[in-house]
């Protein structure tokens, strides 16, 4: 089964609700459109997997930061809630998180990820199994993942999706996401 | 979420009419803590001439906070512009020269544009009349409202309850860098290879053990002091709050830093024909600029105690000030009334 690639509008991720006292009012404003404004998303399940295609525009593509301090890498991530009621905005909550995959353009390895609530994401390697390739073609990125054993994903067949614009020093909560969960299956 | 206010507050004292400006200070704390390659640029301990740009280049107007105190977004510092690449330089080229003598001169690769010390010892007005300039050197101030703390979206930032230094927790962090814009005096720094924060601990490891910090320690002009604020008896407590003659630096962020300074004196300037004037060298509005308008009377204090010494009166102030027995620089002892002397190796 595969979902054809569909076109899906971004919304910045809040500002406001950002943990710490310096982000939401030293970025008060910024959400008021996101940084990557579409992305595209094909979905199939071949046996005992999911694969998960990602096409988002990026003119300037950052995947070396390794010596400025000042840059952020190009980076997506896929989330997954662990229960029906898993709020979305928020990571989650105490008790009621979300988990996904995170991936960087600089080449770090892929990362699993969790987090129950704003500021709670914790990282992990992820699986050997989890495999993920991209490229940067005519101003846009293409990343395939390829996900086996997702318990989340498998049980909830939602899916939500978050780009950061290493450009634009998208990092942390200023980020680009898809407007609530998506239904993937 | 990390605990802001600490029981009790370490804190340092710089007087800077002391300052050599050698960098010693620099390079112990470098040779302790930041070896690392991610680390080439950071300087935890930096010592930079006033009035100047500093280290990094410009980070008075890199912002995380207003003149009113309130939060400012601020200026991520790149590497080329305002840290400046660790130098190499051509040695091998000098020493394989076979040219007449002078033509191969040893000077860095590539082209750089700023680096730590940068602008050393110039400064600012004209000769004769009026040129002036001083050392600053800079810690972090391990604040007691720390603008690095409040920013960090993770709390991978703590300000611990015993002594009230402020540590990243490298574990926690995922380098997002909230904390490097907010801190206006941008002493937290970041390792692009570890891709963490990286900070001054105040040496927190000697600090444990009664031990003061390296750049303390290693100070051949006497110039650092260090203990903790509410020691009555210790120089610190004295200096910030008997005397009234240790300021922070730039009070106006309002983040109420533990690392004070005592204000550089200085001798008149010329008129046009070369008579001393009235008017300090280093104009007063400059020093109010760093350390607010509370520098007149902490000038004012410390120029009376001197002319009281000069006269041959005793002045506590200026017994503390020269400090004559090093050891006394540094109270760190448990309840500060009890500390351990330190040897003079």
């Amino acid at each position: 089964m595969a979902t054809s690639p569909g076109k899906i509008e971004l919304i910045a991720a809040p500002i406001g609700i950002q943990p710490g006292g310096y982000v939401p009012k030293a970025y008060a404003g910024r959400d008021k459109a996101p940084m990557t404004p579409s992305l595209e998303l094909e979905v199939a399940q071949p046996p005992g997997a999911w694969r998960l295609r990602l096409r988002w525009p990026c003119a300037e593509p950052v995947v070396d930061v390794s010596e400025d301090p000042s840059l952020f890498p190009d980076a997506a991530a896929l989330f997954s809630p662990q229960q029906e009621d898993t709020p979305w905005v928020t990571m989650g909550a105490p008790g009621n998180g979300v988990d996904g995959v995170l991936w960087r353009a600089d080449g770090e390895r892929l990362h699993r990820i969790s987090a129950e609530g704003l500021g709670s994401m914790t990282r992990s390697d992820a699986p050997e199994s989890w495999r993920s390739s991209a490229a940067h073609e005519r101003g846009f990125w293409q990343l395939e993942f390829t996900l086996s054993g997702w318990a989340s994903l498998d049980r909830s067949k939602r899916v939500a999706v978050a780009i950061w614009r290493g450009s634009a020093q998208d990092r942390g909560g200023l980020k680009s996401v898809t407007g609530g969960f998506l239904e993937v299956g | 979420m990390s605990k802001q206010q600490a029981s009790r507050q370490v804190a340092m004292v710089m007087d800077l009419n002391k300052c050599l400006g050698c960098q010693t200070c620099t390079v112990a704390c470098k040779k302790l803590w930041n070896r690392e390659s991610g680390a080439d640029y950071a300087y935890w301990n930096n010592v930079e001439t006033m009035p100047g740009k500093g280290y990094p280049g410009r980070w008075q107007e890199t912002g995380g906070r207003h003149v009113d105190a309130s939060v400012k977004r601020g200026e991520l510092p790149s590497l080329e512009r305002d840290y400046g690449r660790a130098w190499k330089f051509n040695h091998q080229d000098v020493v394989r020269s076979n040219s007449k003598r002078g033509d191969t001169w040893l000077r860095p690769e590539g082209d750089p544009k700023w680096g730590p010390n940068w602008d050393e010892d110039r400064g600012a007005g004209n000769y004769p009349e009026d040129n002036h300039y001083f050392y600053l050197p800079r810690i972090c101030n391990h604040c007691t409202h720390p603008a690095c703390l409040d920013a960090c979206p993770r709390a991978a930032i703590e300000k611990r309850d015993e002594d009230g230094i402020v540590l990243v927790d490298q574990d926690r962090c995922h380098g997002y860098r909230f904390c490097v814009e907010a801190c206006p005096y941008k002493k937290v720094f970041f390792d692009p290879e570890r891709q963490v924060a990286n900070k001054c601990i105040f040496c927190m490891p000697r600090v444990e053990q009664g031990v003061a910090p390296a750049c303390a320690r290693q100070c051949p002009g006497r110039m650092r002091f260090v203990g903790y604020l509410d020691d009555e008896d210790g120089p610190i407590h004295k200096l910030v709050y008997g005397w009234k003659v240790a300021l922070p630096l730039h009070p106006e962020y309002g983040l109420l830093p533990n690392v004070f300074y005592v204000p550089p004196m200085s001798p008149s300037a010329m008129d046009a024909n070369g008579k001393p004037t009235e008017a300090p060298r280093i104009p007063m509005e400059t020093l109010e600029g760093l350390f607010g308008p509370s520098v007149r009377e902490a000038l004012a204090t410390v120029e009376a105690e001197r002319a009281k010494r000069k006269r041959g009166e005793p002045s506590e102030l200026m017994d503390l000030l020269i400090a004559y027995d090093w050891n006394e620089n540094f109270q760190l002892g448990a309840g500060g009334s009890v500390w351990p002397r330190e040897g003079r190796a």
